[in-house]
């Protein structure tokens, strides 16, 4: 590392998990050149002691899973990784941000870092998400509110009774989507749901440290008199199931919507951005995207990873067929753990979906888990980017009951129109 | 280390939120450097058919914009993922500086970090260079870092940086050197914070 040194190993972790494999874990990685980056991962351990998270580390799994989980990210603490989902730690009060290798090895050096100030928006929602739709369907609605470049190099502060409901995990996917509406971070205040979540987590602050940090946390809240550059405020009463049409997570469009024509775009670089969206989507305007058939099904990544997600996944696939191959990967270990515990994984595994190890495995398209050129994927993932899950690979974004109830019926449709655990 | 002043080429490239997967797709990253070809694989899956033949239509493959030191783009280009791996990938292609309308918040940071210059201009501006370019491919493009000016064609165009990312990119320290003379107040800073916030040390499980 430039002949530098770290300057609080206690405070840094590595964590492996785009690289981790998704099957066969026992072989390790297959890959040459993943296999170097392992090894150069336990050097950088044994030589600075950073505590390694490898992919056979119990605790392993996606850092924005793993780091709320294991009480790494507390609220109040600035939170830097390598990632651009770092937004997610917003979910728990935290200001997680994402650097690059500069940036990084310069935190690792002084625990500080050259940074634009973020400029804040507030977004208030009310009201309570309806019953049947979930944290994903509410913050792929934001990003289609505010835009794919609505977030551009601020902070978006989350309020209001719509958030407040929410769990912990739902914030933490709310948080998760505001990267892909160009924010640097996104932050939900932290209250007694907050403190239950993190209370008695493994990194967490116990006695009278725990107490300290209870004081403080309890004063941070959205201020009176901020200033923000934008305010939004809405109401999720109406939200539906949303799914994405194009190749940015601002095309989206609720389940009983049609394709949009491009000549409705608000403006003319729009309206050409959606024509080769269309084009790559190899989709016609004016069509209701309800009935499109799907080649496969992808449920986890940072996004939708974590075990209320798979609940949710599994309440619509229990005592059903999927009709379409799909794959379902815990974002963490413990969360695996946690779902075998509740036979989740007999759920998934008897209705013909694989159900593979932690890690982000086919949300990026590497490695061991690709969308093959040409074929739709229904994903619980954050982008349906051209290439996203492989080359050639058409991602439509959705929730988590959504996607598994493209598995079973091999295209979208609307979850609330099937009954939940089998019901004819 | 860049100089204050930058001439060449310019090639432009249409659309909104061009993110850092197509600039260089997820499969291509983890090479080193050196070994990792990410000059061509720059763009790869827009420029290369599938039995590696190349595209010709693309603008990073055509020859009239051969040796361009402008990339020339859109609002919020490099969205997406942080990973530097696209800004090595149009550096190792030969770009020197790209202007847009807005960048994506990592890519940006990164840019300045690793020398590629990330300059901000209005969308007019941005169509009126691209137009000058297509019309005359060898236009040649002024970059002028000292007065923040672009200049094409006799028409002087003002551009937008932050003053750090312009401190970085023309001076010969690093992030690494500048903080070094902010020590003293680092440590400062630090005495106070460990005492008030003790909880903020993590516990290793």
């Amino acid at each position: 590392m430039r002949g530098l040194v770290v300057k609080t190993p206690a405070t840094k972790y590595a964590m492996v998990s785009h690289l981790a494999p998704t099957f066969n874990r026992a072989a390790g990685a297959t890959d040459p050149e993943i296999n170097t980056i392992f090894r150069l991962l336990e050097q950088f351990e044994a030589e600075y002691g950073i505590d390694l998270l490898h992919y056979n580390d119990p605790r392993q799994g996606i850092y924005h899973v793993v780091g709320p989980e294991q009480g790494i990210t507390l609220p109040g603490l600035l939170v830097a990784g390598t990632d651009s989902h770092m937004t997610t730690h917003g979910g728990v009060g935290a200001l997680g941000f994402s650097v690059g290798y500069e940036e990084t090895i310069h935190i690792l050096a002084h625990d500080a870092v050259w940074s634009y100030a973020m400029l804040p928006i507030l977004i208030e929602i009310w009201d309570e998400v309806p019953f049947g739709m979930s944290p994903k369907d509410l913050s792929l609605d934001v990003v289609r509110r505010i835009g794919a470049n609505g977030g551009l190099n601020c902070c978006v502060e989350f309020a209001g009774s719509a958030v407040s409901r929410l769990s912990v995990e739902g914030r933490m996917t709310l948080c998760n989507l505001m990267v892909e509406a160009g924010a640097r971070a996104a932050i939900v205040a932290p209250d007694d749901k907050t403190m239950d979540y993190l209370h008695d987590r493994p990194s967490a602050p116990r006695d009278q440290d725990w107490d300290k940090a209870l004081e403080y946390w309890r004063g941070l809240t959205v201020d009176s008199d901020a200033e923000f550059l934008r305010r939004y405020s809405f109401s999720a009463a109406d939200l539906e199931p949303l799914v994405s049409w194009g190749t940015t997570t601002e095309h989206v469009i609720p389940v009983t919507g049609v394709v949009p024509e491009p000549s409705t775009a608000p403006t003319d670089a729009a309206a050409g951005d959606w024509r080769t969206a269309l084009d790559y989507m190899g989709l016609q305007p004016g069509r209701p995207i309800e009935g499109l058939p799907m080649d496969q099904v992808f449920i986890g990544s940072c996004t939708n990873g974590r075990i209320e997600d798979l609940r949710a996944a599994a309440a619509v696939l229990k005592n059903r067929q999927a009709v379409i191959p799909g794959l379902v990967v815990p974002g963490s270990t413990p969360v695996k753990k946690q779902a075998e515990c509740e036979g989740l994984d007999r759920i998934f595994l008897n209705s013909g979906l694989q159900w593979g190890e932690a890690g982000c495995s086919m949300c990026f398209g590497h490695h061991d888990s690709i969308v093959p050129p040409g074929q739709r994927c229904a994903s619980t993932t954050n982008r349906s980017f051209p290439g996203r899950q492989g080359p050639g690979s058409r991602t439509h974004l959705m929730s988590p009951a959504m996607a598994a109830a493209a598995a079973v019926s091999g295209r979208i449709v609307d979850v609330r129109k099937i009954k939940p655990e089998g019901q004819a | 280390m860049k100089s204050l002043m930058i001439v060449g080429k310019g090639v432009p490239l249409d659309g909104q939120n061009i993110d850092t997967d197509q600039i260089i797709p997820g499969r291509f990253v983890y090479a080193p450097r050196e070994t990792g070809e990410f000059g061509h694989h720059l763009f790869h899956d827009q420029r290369y058919l599938d039995n590696g033949e190349t595209i010709s239509t693309h603008p990073l493959n055509d020859a009239r914009h051969a040796g361009a030191s402008f990339l020339i783009a859109e609002e919020n280009f490099g969205a997406g993922s942080a990973r530097p791996q696209a800004v090595w990938a149009i550096q190792d292609y030969g770009i020197e500086v790209v202007l847009a309308v807005s960048f994506g918040g990592v890519f940006r940071s990164n840019s300045s970090r690793l020398d590629l210059v990330p300059a901000i201009m209005k969308r007019e501006e941005i169509l009126f260079v691209k137009a000058k370019v297509r019309e005359d491919p060898e236009v040649e493009i002024r970059l002028d870092l000292r007065n923040l000016t672009v200049s094409v064609d006799q028409e002087n165009l003002g551009i937008e940086m932050n003053k750090l990312d312009v401190f970085r990119l023309t001076s010969s320290l690093d992030d690494l050197a500048l903080t070094k003379r902010y020590g003293r107040e680092i440590q400062e800073f630090e005495r106070d914070y460990v005492e008030r916030f003790s909880w903020a040390s993590l516990r290793k499980s």
